[in-house]
């Protein structure tokens, strides 16, 4: 499954601009094998509580996943993108 | 040349004109906490208002502020935070001012919340460019603990280890920004922000600011352009009047062009969250809004100093003043190349995403 990263994560994935991971049953699942295949990704992803941080947009196969739908189920076929936009004060 | 002294960061009265007695921050919050449960659009309205009546465009900046920071702990929900911050900060009691800033990314602030022994947290650290600082009562500090959590954290002023040095900035000097250092302050558990975690609350936090700070920016344009009028009427050149000249009133139709290009991006990115429609942690038309708004403002300050000569450069002039207080918003709410950069990405994935599925 490929894994594609907008600017602001980049330097979490060795500056990789696309990566591939396993098959993953769900997006959320997905973003777990993330964070195994970079740890310094997953406390970036996820907050403590193991939830996905809210300043993430992520895509399946280019449809954004919203709100409860991280648990939904996705097929190998599936590509995801994270978009991050991080703003200053 | 005489520089003006800093002026007071609460609203004050121009010369011959009512103070506008009922803006004030407690505005947007709810009306069961002592505010008036404005929409963003009313509340914009109100800011713009404050912004027209006063030359420091720092007090519609500060006053939506202090709005802001206690909406964001009205937000917790919490009934030890409405009645110790929310109530007394609707009644003018307290100010609160976002801490958030330091001279690293998000993901490296230095800014530290380590255990302590019998239970909380010390916190130390220093955040930049905090504004207001000077005249605030209560922080909501962003601090990493263990594991790369960022969390936000109420700080109260009088706390032992807090100090606050003034920074002074080339414009806004009502505005009160300063460095706030935090050596070893004790902060209680109960003072974390659980809502959501740090990066989330934080990004959420300046999305609603974005555009709030046009608000006030709109208001002033205004004022600005109409000391560009009064000008014009007052001046004569070769036995004419400048505002009776073909190229002075095509200068003051492209003012008026860009007040009102920006007053619709404000009062659409209003509605859009009144209605919901808008992204909470980074709406791209929200932050294009402030993007474009801020370049129109630097373009609309220079057009107002050209319009009036040697007058307009004058320290005090409402023009000279504005080109001075815009440039705070180059660097501030969201420095304007990076809103560019991730504007160009999320263009550049969508079109590449869209033309891989098509």
């Amino acid at each position: 499954m490929k894994v594609k990263f907008s600017g602001t994560l980049l330097r979490f994935v060795d500056f990789r601009r696309e990566v591939t991971i396993e098959e993953a049953a769900s997006p959320f699942a997905a973003l777990e094998k993330l964070g195994a295949q970079f740890p310094k990704l997953k406390p970036v992803l996820f907050t403590p509580e193991g939830e996905v941080r809210r300043v993430h947009r992520v895509f399946v196969s280019g449809e954004q996943v919203l709100g409860d739908e991280f648990n939904r189920e996705i097929s190998p076929s599936d590509d995801l993108e994270i978009l991050t936009a991080i703003a200053g004060g | 040349m005489q520089l003006l002294e800093s002026t007071p960061a609460v609203p004050c009265a121009p010369q011959g004109k009512p103070l506008p007695a009922a803006i004030t921050s407690a505005r947007p919050l709810p009306v069961e906490l002592g505010g008036d449960g404005l929409t963003h659009e009313a509340w914009s309205a109100d800011l713009a208002t404050l912004g027209y009546q006063n030359a420091d465009l720092a007090v519609p900046l500060i006053t939506s502020l202090r709005a802001s920071v206690a909406l964001a702990l009205c937000a917790e929900d919490r009934s030890d935070f409405n009645e110790r911050y929310v109530r007394p900060m609707a009644a003018g009691a307290l100010r609160g001012s976002f801490a958030y800033t330091e001279r690293h990314d998000v993901f490296a602030l230095q800014t530290r919340l380590t255990p302590a022994e019998g239970g909380g947290y010390r916190l130390d650290g220093e955040k930049i460019w905090v504004t207001g600082a000077e005249t605030a009562d209560v922080f909501v500090v962003y601090a990493m603990r263990e594991g790369g959590d960022l969390r936000a954290v109420v700080v109260d002023r009088d706390l032992p280890g807090v100090s606050v040095e003034p920074i002074v900035g080339s414009g806004l000097p009502g505005a009160g920004f300063g460095r706030v250092i935090f050596d070893d302050v004790a902060i209680a558990e109960e003072r974390i922000l659980t809502s959501q975690d740090g990066i989330s609350h934080a990004q959420q936090f300046l999305n609603g600011r974005r555009l709030l700070l046009l608000a006030g920016l709109t208001g002033r344009m205004r004022a600005v352009m109409e000391a560009c009028i009064e000008y014009g009427g007052d001046t004569v050149r070769y036995g004419q009047r400048l505002a009776d000249m073909p190229s002075y009133q095509s200068g003051i139709g492209r003012l008026n062009a860009l007040l009102h290009t920006s007053k619709q991006l404000l009062v659409a990115g209003a509605r859009a969250m009144d209605a919901g429609n808008c992204h909470t942690h980074w709406d791209t038309d929200v932050t294009s809004a402030k993007w474009m708004v801020t370049e129109l403002a630097q373009e609309f300050a220079l057009q107002a100093m050209k319009l009036c000569g040697g007058a307009g450069f004058e320290h005090n002039h409402p023009a000279s003043r504005f080109h001075r207080d815009v440039a705070g918003l180059v660097a501030g709410a969201g420095a304007q190349d990076v809103i560019q950069i991730d504007l160009g990405v999320m263009a550049i994935t969508t079109y590449e995403r869209q033309r891989t599925e098509s």
